[in-house]
């Protein structure tokens, strides 16, 4: 009862103050909320031209590929059509900054893996630039997934050691800009909490349409708190029948702490033991799916 | 928020936990059916059902020592006893107290019995022989009929099993020196032959229980005493053990469960016994016994408690089957019996009063020989008496010929005197009187009057004076002469009168007419007494006849009474059954036989009970485990306890990157085992759906249990022949005739056929075992 109470106090906090920054920011964007619903709709806004900050990234020095190695999904796939409808409903939250972060509770539950297909199904758009950040410097994915090592990265950049485009990696076949990490860093926090890092963010949102950002555990690691004030919304990843439902609670309060919202749940390792008619939830799904499939289909991928 | 509770669920979300968590169930199953298993298989006891057909002979032994001590070990009396005595040692102290021998015409008291628990059988044996006489032992051990009771023993007698078979030889032989006599040949003599016989019966008792070892050194042990001669003083004194050996085990047999038994452990062995015995007796008197079996040689499966309770049992079955009845043909038998010798006892009356005239006659008789003779036996027994009626019959018929004459003459006179009668010459007198005129009225008159006159004469002649016709015509006579008188004048008349001698005549008449009468009567007498003596006459012959069909009528009836009473003696034998077959005749026609498979436990059965109580515990622990478990199973769990919308539903899929060699290595593994992962033509690798591959684990699993499982047992019934292959041979050679070994056949026809010769290398003697 009183976690419900400290929930739903906390929910309404984090929905006003984000939306009064947003008024103060950006005077023509309007966040409506409805409690009662519990679902954050959007009204339709009118883009305008931002103010820049900070000077504009030269695409011309990034290091350009023909094309990343990696462990394609099929197309034709249920997993792929799972993604998309991820991709779609993203597009109806619309997060604040155009910008994602996914988190979990514990290590291993599938965030590096859905943040890596999530951006490469948004990558379809072939007019949109999309950006994949790795910044679980502890322990970093990105690059072994791609299959790409880079000579420079992020933390080298915090360190005013090298310029940010040479950190930047885009594939021409799959038309996504990746930012992977050399190594491993110990020292995480620290970097993250630098206000070059901040400054780094900032620059790539006025220069990318949107940024997935993949970060640490959430209640292992500081992490993803100090980098989710930077950008619009975690994503919380949840592993089916490993994450305990205490330990997500926990985490999406710790989250609720700072002020970060937590957009929503994606469940991984999702496994049918039964055919899927026996489910409760058939209805609400398949309709989803097929409505967002067609939809996608004649606008994204065509 | 949504409660935690389990209303929400529903069919699908119990199908889902059971399928979440199979694996559970599986091993749950696995592990219960091992147990199981390996209790059934490798621990519970082992219970084989056996058999064995022991033919009895109704002979009677007429041997009167074996007989009183068979009598003694009636079943009936031994078995009640000993369960009363198995229930406290002072009803066993009674009963020893109570135990007799019987010798031909005195009982022997046993004085061991007094102090039972310091008993010393042998001892006691010794004591029992020397209160006998020498005349009375010798007869004893000149009855082969002891040898058809070691027949039974020789099966019991191993010395694996006799209890006091190597303790009790110093002392059994100390015991039987007093028996030794050198200069009795004869005595010496039947101890050989009682030996001869009795290594044969060792190689065939042996032999029924196929123990090869004990079997081999009892034959040597034998042998060994039969071929050394020499020493001919020990050799007395080893025959002497033998044979009061048997002793001991007849008596032992009689006393058993009193002697060497523990009292509970007899209990418990009858109790045993007694659950698992079945008994069935067929027309031939084969033995059935069937009876449960949960030891491991057949040694110990059958000591003596075994026969004694299985007898018990043959008896308590075949009374309960047949009491009634016999009770009812008893009845009537003796019904029968007291009504033909009632009959028998009046024929016999009969014939003593026939054999009584017979007699008399032969008194009479001149040629007593003539009665040999049939033809002359009528001459002597019947032609006397028909000629004595044959007399008599003449006497009347004289009689009657002088009567009929006498009754002739008579008719005569009488006939004579009728005639005279009739001639009025004769019977009147003419006088001549004086004439009146006549006038024509006196005239008419006087003609009337004559004419009345004739016929006064005429009724005078037939009929007395006093006749009314008489007396009336005299009247009118009277009138007409009265009327006459009056109308004429006298006349000279004549007179006539009757001759005085007529009334004389007429009585003389009538006096023979009487006489004719009463003669007639006697000559009717007559007759019939001829006719009585003619009947007489003939009957005389026919009651040799009778005499005849009355001694036939004897010899049928005794006949008849000889079978019932018969049958009475049979019905009263087998009300014998117990105590008159049981010990004395009866061999074991088939031996035991220690089937191939046991029938307990049921391993299959246990298995099965093992893998349900295995699937019971499997749904506890999913039940404790899904209890426990807080973690999110699915959109329904996030949808219950959170409130934040779910983005997407990502399913399980293979994920490494790329340059994994872990990948590259294992693609077609991966591929036959569905894990979602191939190949392109490029050379990249490509991600889909899982395939579910849980059926077809599943199949895998239980095809693999089952051929685990088929194997272990393959392997312990090949384990199993293999260790008692020995046996078997020996059980094939002992029942030549049967044919199934597990199932049980009642045999009402015993084989002729020859039992075949077997002859191995290494044993010593030769060994023939017979089929029946």
């Amino acid at each position: 009862m009183n976690l419900d109470d400290a929930f739903r106090k906390l929910m309404k906090k984090g929905n006003l103050s984000a939306s009064k920054q947003e008024v103060t920011e950006n005077d023509k964007t309007t966040v409506a909320v409805d409690e009662n619903t519990k679902v954050t709709t959007l009204e339709p806004t009118i883009e305008e031209e931002k103010e820049i900050k900070f000077p504009p990234i030269d695409f011309s020095q990034i290091v350009v590929e023909d094309k990343f190695t990696f462990n394609h999904v099929e197309e034709r796939s249920q997993i792929a059509e799972e993604y998309r409808i991820l991709r779609t409903r993203l597009q109806i939250i619309n997060p604040s900054k155009n910008s994602v972060m996914f988190t979990s509770c514990r290590h291993g539950e599938g965030k590096s893996s859905t943040s890596m297909n999530l951006s490469l199904f948004l990558a379809k758009k072939k007019d949109q630039k999309i950006l994949l950040v790795d910044l679980d410097l502890r322990r970093s994915r990105v690059g072994k997934l791609f299959n790409y090592k880079p000579k420079v990265d992020i933390v080298d950049v915090v360190r005013e050691r090298a310029e940010l485009e040479k950190t930047i990696v885009y594939s021409k076949k799959e038309n996504l800009y990746i930012m992977p990490v050399r190594r491993d860093y110990s020292n995480a926090t620290e970097v993250l909490e630098s206000n070059n890092m901040k400054d780094i963010i900032n620059r790539l949102h006025e220069n990318f349409d949107f940024i997935i950002i993949d970060t640490c555990p959430c209640l292992s690691t500081a992490d993803p708190t100090i980098v989710g004030k930077l950008i619009g919304g975690a994503i919380m990843v949840v592993r089916t029948r490993q994450t305990q439902r205490e330990s997500l609670e926990h985490a999406i309060l710790a989250l609720r702490e700072h002020n970060i919202p937590t957009l929503g749940l994606v469940l991984t390792f999702m496994k049918y033991f039964i055919p899927k008619y026996f489910y409760r939830y058939q209805y609400y799904h398949d309709t989803y799916y097929y409505y967002h499939y067609y939809a996608g289909k004649d606008s994204v991928d065509g | 928020m949504a409660s935690s509770s389990f209303q929400n669920f529903t069919i699908a979300d119990y199908l889902r936990i059971l399928f979440q968590r199979i694996w559970v169930i599986i091993l749950c199953t696995f592990i219960a059916v091992c147990v199981a298993g390996y209790f059934s298989i490798f621990k519970m006891k082992k219970k084989y059902k056996s058999s064995m057909d022991i033919k009895v002979g109704q002979k009677n032994s007429k041997n009167p020592f074996l007989k009183t001590l068979l009598t003694r070990a009636s079943l009936n009396g031994v078995i009640t006893d000993l369960r009363d005595k198995l229930q406290g040692e002072k009803r066993l102290r009674l009963l020893a107290r109570n135990i007799r021998l019987k010798t031909k015409n005195e009982y022997v008291q046993m004085e061991y019995l007094k102090d039972y628990e310091k008993i010393n059988l042998p001892d006691a044996v010794g004591r029992i022989l020397k209160n006998l006489s020498e005349s009375e032992r010798i007869e004893i051990f000149s009855r082969m009929e002891l040898v058809t009771l070691a027949k039974i023993l020789g099966v019991f007698s191993l010395d694996e099993i006799n209890p006091f078979a190597m303790n009790d030889v110093s002392s059994g032989l100390a015991q039987s020196e007093y028996l030794l006599d050198e200069q009795n040949e004869f005595f010496i003599k039947q101890l050989r032959k009682l030996l001869a016989t009795k290594s044969e019966l060792i190689n065939k008792s042996y032999g029924l229980i196929s123990i090869r070892q004990v079997r081999e050194r009892a034959a040597a042990k034998v042998n060994a005493i039969v071929s050394d001669t020499k020493k001919f003083s020990k050799l007395q004194k080893i025959q002497l053990w033998e044979i009061y050996k048997e002793l001991v085990s007849i008596d032992r047999l009689i006393d058993v469960g009193l002697y060497n038994i523990n009292v509970k452990e007899a209990r418990g062995y009858i109790g045993s016994l007694r659950s698992g015995l079945k008994v069935g007796i067929t027309p031939n008197n084969f033995i059935h016994l069937l009876y449960d079996t949960s030891h491991s040689s057949l040694s110990e499966a059958i000591p003596h408690l075994v026969v004694l309770t299985a007898f018990e049992m043959i008896r308590a079955e075949y009374y309960a089957s047949e009491e009634g009845h016999r009770i009812d043909a008893k009845a009537e038998m003796r019904k029968q019996i007291k009504r033909l010798s009632g009959e028998i006892l009046e024929i016999n009356k009969a014939l003593a009063n026939h054999k009584n005239l017979i007699n008399l006659q032969l008194a009479y008789a001149d040629n007593k020989e003539a009665l040999l003779d049939d033809d002359k036996k009528i001459d002597v027994f019947i032609m006397p008496k028909v000629s004595t009626h044959v007399k008599k019959i003449n006497e009347l018929t004289d009689e009657k010929r002088k009567l009929e004459g006498e009754i002739k003459a008579k008719l005569a006179s009488i006939a004579e005197l009728e005639e005279t009668l009739r001639n009025p010459s004769r019977i009147r007198i003419i006088q001549k009187t004086i004439k009146v005129e006549n006038t024509p009225e006196s005239r008419k008159l006087e003609v009337e009057r004559n004419k009345k006159m004739e016929q006064l004469g005429r009724f005078r002649l037939d009929a007395t004076e006093k006749h009314p016709m008489i007396q009336k015509l005299l009247q009118e006579i009277q009138q007409i002469n009265l009327s006459l008188s009056g109308l004429n004048s006298p006349i000279e008349t004549t007179v006539e009168k009757e001759h005085p001698m007529v009334s004389q005549w007429k009585a003389q008449r009538i006096l023979h007419k009487e006489e004719i009468a009463v003669i007639k009567a006697r000559i009717k007498e007559i007759d019939r007494n001829v006719k009585i003596e003619m009947k007489k006459a003939v009957e005389a012959p026919k009651r040799l006849q009778k005499y005849e069909a009355l001694q036939k009528r004897k010899v049928t009836l005794t006949e008849m009474l000889n079978k019932s009473q018969d049958s009475l003696e049979k019905i009263l034998a087998e009300e014998n059954v117990g105590k008159g077959i049981l010990w004395t005749e009866f061999e074991i026609y088939r031996s035991p036989v220690r089937p191939l498979k046991h029938y307990a436990p049921q391993v299959e059965v246990i298995i099965a009970i093992g893998f349900a109580i295995g699937l019971l515990a499997a749904l506890g622990v999913i039940f404790v485990i899904e209890y426990t478990d807080h973690s999110i199973k699915g959109i329904e769990d996030a949808k219950r306890y959170f409130d934040i919308p779910i983005l997407g539903t990502i399913p399980e899929f293979e994920f490494q990157h790329a340059e994994s060699s872990y990948i590259k290595k294992s693609i077609l593994i991966r591929k036959i085992l569905g894990k979602g992962i191939s190949s392109n033509s490029d050379g990249e690798n490509i991600i889909t759906t899982k395939k579910s591959r849980y059926l077809l684990g599943i199949i895998i699993f239980t095809l693999l249990l089952i051929l685990a499982i088929g194997a272990t047992f393959a392997y312990l019934n090949k384990e199993w022949v293999r260790s008692y292959y020995n046996e078997v041979k020996y059980m094939i050679v002992d029942n030549p005739n049967e044919k199934s070994k597990n199932e049980i056949v009642i045999t009402n026809e015993i084989s002729k056929e020859k039992p075949e010769v077997i002859k191995e290398k290494n044993s010593t003697p030769k060994k023939e075992i017979e089929g029946k």
